[in-house]
């Protein structure tokens, strides 16, 4: 039904670059948020770098390193360089893992590691507990979890069986019958992200169109309409502009949604960006919103209620 | 051990005191402070002998105390009795408390509050005592209150 | 029963209540003083009137006779209790038969000391050193142990200090009296018991020592009701003299509650408070005070509180009450001399007070006094009394622990939270009766222990585990004490094979060092039993008085003995280190590693330490090989002292609380296999090592799941969370859900870095920052530099992230 494939993506094994803990924002309560690798959109503003790509990646952890060049040494191809700030050329990198092998103090890591179900599991039951007390539970987000929704499934079925409240994170760009099929019976919170109306603007700056997204959402809230949570990332210049939110706005209202969530821009992820060599758009703005444009955003949504975590 | 007698011999009491005072106070400073045991026993003998206030510290009291230096160099029996006090250059078993030290400085800075660096002291294991502590800690008192006098610091 | 609606009690401040706000600058405007009272009145005791041919239990009956009738009844301040512990405003009690002497060398030194003066006059000096403690070289508990078992291997080896400390050198107290008795009974019910048992009995050769035993109680306890005699006296006299009318009134109200309590039965709330208050005081007479504890208050006082209510008392009054008499407990300070202020200085008293929990029937016990007594605390935020709060996860109320989270946060740094699920487990486990456990208090740091009923000198030793570690690396030798061959000699650890085989070491090592520790506390108890029986601390224990006994000689119901263990994530991490990585993954050999710590991980050796240190396998995280060695280790250092019978007939049990100890000890230690450098301070309690443990949940998961009916002597979990985090309800979250996994204790600093070190910098800016330190409460200014940067350094969480913030 759609122009869209994400076959080459999903042929890989899935990987975890991230596994948070005692996460407050990603759903109600104390939660565990498990972040895939990979994705099909490539927004400019995207604030997990390191998910883009499904592979996996190195990544240098300056506080750690204690200076004593054995990467250098070990790098067959001389990516590495002791330089200040510490440099891996990333277009020469192989990802073979060597330096991270070699580092002592565990500065370099390989970002991205496969998770057999049993252990994820094991790992995300940890702390059932915390999820009780706080009517937490656990997130799939990403990267993009839909992108592996035979292992996403297989996860939440077991954690469904063990009571415990499951959410995920989601661009919106997957296939509906497989979705339908795989993850929607086994999740109790959809947060899905509306970016930007304007199909042109949405092909420029995630890479793909928002055709397919819209036709999720729509099929979505006809289905499960109480689990679905649209969230509108806002960044300035690109979807914090009023007339983006305006059309959002309309948009959803239209379709009956009854609340939503506004994500404020937190500029502190660029200098985690450069940690792992992504160049980062020079128009991205280096500020926090100010609580007066919050303010001014917030009340084009005011008909609906507001979540926040 | 130097020859006290023989050192005051001639002075006052007045002179002898100052001397002896000096040579304490001048043992501090040393690097090593290897005279400082002598030069502490002497002055606090000489105290004994001509200051009826602090002589009234070991009125009826009996006390033996051993030094020892880790290295042998040094093993000096201190006996109090009867209001005074003993030197010897000798090692016994029947006293109340052993002290065996590294060298001067280590047992001046475990004797004196003054600029003392206890962590120092036990980090290099410097001073060990074995016997009954409150006999080092009433000998303490009388060091410590030496120098204070002598350096103007008594409260 | 909970009445009132406002749990915070938002109306009552100290500006309300301006004499609780005035006692408070009072107190700490008011450096503390030496006072020569009891010393000179035991010392002329024991020099004219001890009768030597007397039981012990007899001399000591007429000793506290003596001392409680010629204590000076003073009465210094606007203070609406009656009684001092000392005749200063804040004074240091020297005891000259424990360890009064050791402050000897610095009776002249010690007023103008940097850390922690003491004042003195110049005819204090001149008595303790001509008159007082010329008495007392031969006749301390110390040196009496030392010369009844010919000064034995056990006791050289404390005066190391970096082994292990046995505390009844200090006193015997670390425990909670039997307040309950003194409030429903009154001393002279008590004082008649023991007359009509010892009446009862006949003239053989046991019923002779029970009959002294019942004599020293009647004869203590009548110096205890001359005492409040005296001190009604004195009001009267004052009042007599004073001008203002209402406090003239005050005066002759305080004559009138001296004249009815403790000898009779309290009628008001007042009265009840300044009962318990006038028996502390005694009981600290006996006893130096490490850890006397206060039990239940809130349980205790609260029928005479709720009769008062009725009757028309205000909140307001009753906290002002609550307040008089948390700073009546803050009226001393313990002696410590220059040497123990370096390695160990910075602690009160540590009088813990439990608050909340259930009732014996397992029923929520929380009240209105309860929240009256965590008012007061939140008010004054003193160091004493240590506040310690229990919950009970399912029965408890919700409001209840939002509330004790709101004073933690307004206060910084206390109260401290008891998980009352694991705590009873524990006690049954040890064979108190299921009732009996519900009605627990906390001793001291964090040590539970049946309410009135339990001797269980919870903190008789100290232990530095990493002695035994290090004997086990160097066949039996330490590197403080070079070449003696202290411990048992063990196989050196570069010839060793297996980690099997470096683990047999240790527990040799272990067993031995716990052999020495156990032989010297049982040692000196027979000490005190020779020279120091507690007739007053015996007549409010129950047990004591059916048995005829007194406490020392196990005259209690539950007799206990209490070891504290230091330096567990310390060993649990270095253990782990050397399974790794020299026997495990090889990538370095045993030679290597020790090596590398004789050189305090110096240049050469960076690369190891910094795969050492980056390693996720430690103690509070996820690891199952760090799991693994901590179960192990805490299951061998239970069974090694539940296998020992202490000196009463009781039993051992093991802690992990540290005080300042942690500092202390690690200050005189080289550097470890863990990756800790030389001279740096341990882990502190129960508490990952500053660092390792970068994930909360993970961390309150293992500690958790230690298991805690092998922790019997309790443990302290320290925590930072970053304030402009910690809210509600996520900081409650927290705990419930650590509580709800079987964590037994835990206690929080909820302060940043930044205050703490500009605290330390200008420390006169800060002159009543309080902070955990391992179990109890300190003033910040009061602490060794060791111990300020461990504080400053611990592991502290961001309750957004769930992360700790790294240091540095
Ligand atoms: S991953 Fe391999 S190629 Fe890349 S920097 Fe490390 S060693 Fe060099
Ligand atoms: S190997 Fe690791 S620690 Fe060494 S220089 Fe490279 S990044 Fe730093």
């Amino acid at each position: 039904m759609t122009s869209f494939s994400t076959a080459n993506l999903t042929t890989a094994r899935p990987l975890v670059f991230d596994i948070k803990r005692h996460a407050l924002e990603d759903g109600p309560g104390i939660r565990s948020t498990v972040f895939f690798k990979g994705c099909p959109l490539s927004c400019l503003w995207c604030q997990n770098p390191e998910s883009i790509d499904p592979g996996p990646e190195i990544g240098f952890y300056p506080r750690d390193c204690i200076k004593c060049g054995d990467c250098v040494q070990t790098c067959p191809v001389s990516a590495c360089a002791l330089e200040d700030p510490f440099l891996i050329d990333r277009e020469r990198c192989t990802r073979c893992g060597d330096c991270v092998e070699a580092c002592p103090g565990r500065a370099l890591r390989l970002i991205g590691r496969f998770y057999p179900v049993d252990e994820l599991v094991d790992i995300l039951l940890r702390d059932k507990i915390f999820y009780e007390v706080s009517g937490g539970g656990v997130t799939f987000s990403g990267g993009e979890p839909t992108l592996f929704m035979d292992y996403t499934s297989a996860v939440l079925k077991v954690l469904k069986d063990s009571g415990i409240h499951t959410a995920i994170q989601t661009n919106g760009f997957f296939a509906w019958e497989e979705f339908g099929e795989k993850i929607l019976p086994y999740v109790d919170l959809i947060m899905f992200d509306v970016k930007l109306a304007d199909a042109g603007k949405h092909r420029e700056y995630t890479g793909q169109s928002n055709k397919p997204i819209l036709t999720n959402l729509k099929n979505l809230l006809a289905e499960r309409a109480e689990a679905v949570l649209p969230r509108i990332p806002l960044i300035p210049e690109f979807t914090a502009t009023v007339e983006n939110l305006r059309s959002i706005s309309d948009l959803l209202k239209g379709l009956g949604v009854k609340k939503c969530s506004l994500l404020p821009y937190n500029p502190t992820w660029i200098s985690k960006a450069e940690n792992f060599g992504k160049n980062v758009d020079p128009r991205l703005s280096r500020h926090l919103l100010t609580p007066q444009e919050l303010k001014k955003y917030r009340d084009i949504f005011s008909w609906s209620e507001l979540v926040t975590f | 051990m130097f020859d006290i007698e023989r050192f005051i011999s001639g002075l006052s009491m007045d002179k002898a005191l100052e001397r002896l005072g000096e040579k304490f106070l001048k043992s501090l400073e040393d690097e090593t402070a290897e005279t400082f045991l002598e030069a502490l026993l002497a002055f606090m003998k000489i105290k004994f002998m001509f200051d009826p206030a602090y002589r009234k510290n070991i009125e009826g009291f009996r006390g033996r105390y051993q030094f020892r230096s880790r290295d042998g160099g040094v093993a000096v029996l201190v006996k109090f009795e009867d209001g005074d006090m003993k030197i010897r250059e000798q090692t016994s078993d029947d006293v109340n408390v052993t002290v065996s030290f590294k060298d001067g400085r280590a047992l001046m800075n475990f004797l004196l509050s003054a600029n003392r660096d206890i962590l120092r002291g036990l980090l290099n294991n410097e001073v060990v005592v074995a016997g009954n502590l409150n006999y080092m800690y009433k000998f303490g008192f009388m060091a410590n209150h030496l120098q204070l006098e002598l350096t103007g610091n008594l409260p | 029963m909970v009445t009132i609606d406002d749990l915070s009690l938002k109306d009552v401040t100290l500006d309300r209540l301006p004499r609780l706000k005035r006692l408070r600058e009072l107190h700490f405007a008011t450096r503390p003083e030496i006072c020569v009272e009891l010393p000179r009145n035991i010392t002329s005791y024991m020099k004219h009137l001890d009768n030597p041919a007397d039981s012990p239990e007899l001399r000591a009956g007429k000793l506290y006779k003596y001392v409680m009738e010629n204590k000076r009844p003073v009465i210094a301040d606007e203070n609406l209790l009656a009684g001092t512990t000392t005749a200063r405003t804040i004074g240091v009690v020297l005891y000259p038969d424990f360890m009064a002497l050791s402050i000897w060398p610095e009776l002249e030194t010690v007023s103008r000391r940097k850390k922690n003066p003491f004042g003195i006059t110049r005819e204090e000096i001149k008595e303790l050193n001509f008159d007082i403690f010329p008495y007392w070289p031969d006749h301390t508990v110390q040196e009496v142990a030392k010369r009844d078992n010919g000064n034995p291997l056990c006791q050289r080896i404390m005066e190391r200090i970096v082994f292990y400390i046995a505390t009844k050198v200090y006193c015997i107290s670390h425990t909670v009296p039997n307040y309950a008795m003194v409030v429903e009974r009154g001393l002279l019910d008590i004082l008649r018991e023991a007359r009509e048992r010892e009446l009862s009995l006949g003239g053989s050769k046991e019923a002779r020592a029970k009959k002294d035993f019942y004599q020293a109680v009647q004869l203590s306890l009548s110096g205890v009701i001359s005492y409040a005699a005296n001190l009604s006296r004195e009001a009267e006299r004052l009042a007599a003299k004073e001008v203002d009318t209402k406090r003239r009134q005050e005066l002759l109200e305080m004559a009138e509650v001296c004249k009815r309590v403790p000898a009779g039965r309290p009628r008001t709330f007042r009265e009840a408070l300044n009962a318990i208050w006038i028996c502390k005081i005694a009981l600290h007479q006996e006893n130096a005070n490490v850890a006397l504890s206060l039990g239940r208050l809130d349980q205790v006082l609260y029928p005479f509180y709720a009769e008062d209510i009725k009757r028309g008392l205000t909140l307001a009054e009753a906290v002002e009450l609550i307040g008089c008499f948390w700073l009546k407990i803050a009226d001393h300070v313990p002696l410590s001399p220059e040497t123990g202020e370096e390695l160990f200085g910075g602690s009160g008293s540590n009088q813990a007070v439990t608050l909340g929990g259930v009732d014996m029937q397992g029923e929520d016990a929380v009240n209105d006094l309860t929240y009256a007594m965590l008012k007061a605390t939140e008010l004054l935020r003193l160091r004493d009394p240590n506040v310690n709060a229990r919950y009970y996860p399912e029965v408890s109320k919700k409001e209840y622990l939002d509330r004790l989270c709101e004073v933690n946060i307004n206060t910084g740094a206390t109260p401290c939270f008891h998980n009352d699920a694991s705590a009873v487990e524990v006690l049954t486990g040890q064979g108190v009766s299921l009732e009996h456990a519900r009605d627990y208090s906390s001793v001291g740091c964090v040590e539970p222990s049946s309410s009135g009923r339990t001797y269980g000198h919870t903190g008789c030793i100290l232990m530095n585990l990493t002695s035994a570690l290090e004997m086990a690396l160097w066949g039996g030798k330490h590197r403080l004490t070079e070449d003696e061959q202290i411990g048992p000699k063990t196989k050196p650890a570069v010839a060793m094979t297996s980690f099997g085989e470096f683990k047999k070491a240790l527990e040799t090592q272990l067993g031995w060092l716990i052999d020495q520790v156990v032989t010297l506390n049982n040692n000196l108890g027979r000490a005190h039993q020779e020279i120091h029986p507690t007739p007053m601390l015996s007549a409010l224990m129950e047990g004591c008085m059916e048995k005829g006994k007194d406490v020392i000689y196990g005259g209690a119901t539950y007799n206990s003995s209490g070891a504290a263990m230091i330096g567990l994530a310390d060993v649990v991490d270095s253990v782990t280190a050397i399974q790794e990585f020299v026997f495990d993954k090889k990538k370095f050999t045993m030679a290597e590693m020790i090596s590398a710590i004789n050189a305090n991980w110096s240049v050469p050796y960076k690369k190891l330490q910094a795969m050492v240190k980056a390693s996720p396998e430690k103690f509070g995280t996820d690891s199952r090989m760090a799991r693994a060695n901590a179960d192990w280790l805490i299951g061998f250092l239970h069974d090694t002292f539940q296998s020992k019978e202490n000196y009463r007939g009781g039993k051992y049990t093991v802690g992990y609380w540290t005080m300042t100890n942690h500092a202390g000890f690690g200050a005189l230690t080289g550097a470890l296999p863990s990756g800790r450098m030389k001279n740096e301070p341990f882990a502190s309690g129960i508490t990952p090592v500053s660092g390792s443990a970068p994930v909360l949940t993970s961390c309150l998961n293992f500690v958790a799941r230690l298991d805690h009916t092998r922790i019997a002597d309790g443990h302290a979990l320290n925590l930072k969370y970053t304030p402009s985090t910690t809210t509600l309800p996520r900081f409650a979250n927290t705990i419930e859900a650590f509580f709800k996994m079987g964590g037994l204790q835990v206690q929080f600093n909820i302060i940043d870095r930044k205050t703490l070190e500009d605290a330390r910098k200008y420390p006169e800016k800060y002159p009543d920052l309080f902070v955990r330190v391992s179990g109890y409460t300190a003033y910040f200014k009061d602490l060794n530099p060791h111990m300020q940067q461990e504080i400053i350094t611990r592991a502290e969480y961001d309750l957004v992230t769930g992360e700790e913030q790294k240091y540095g």
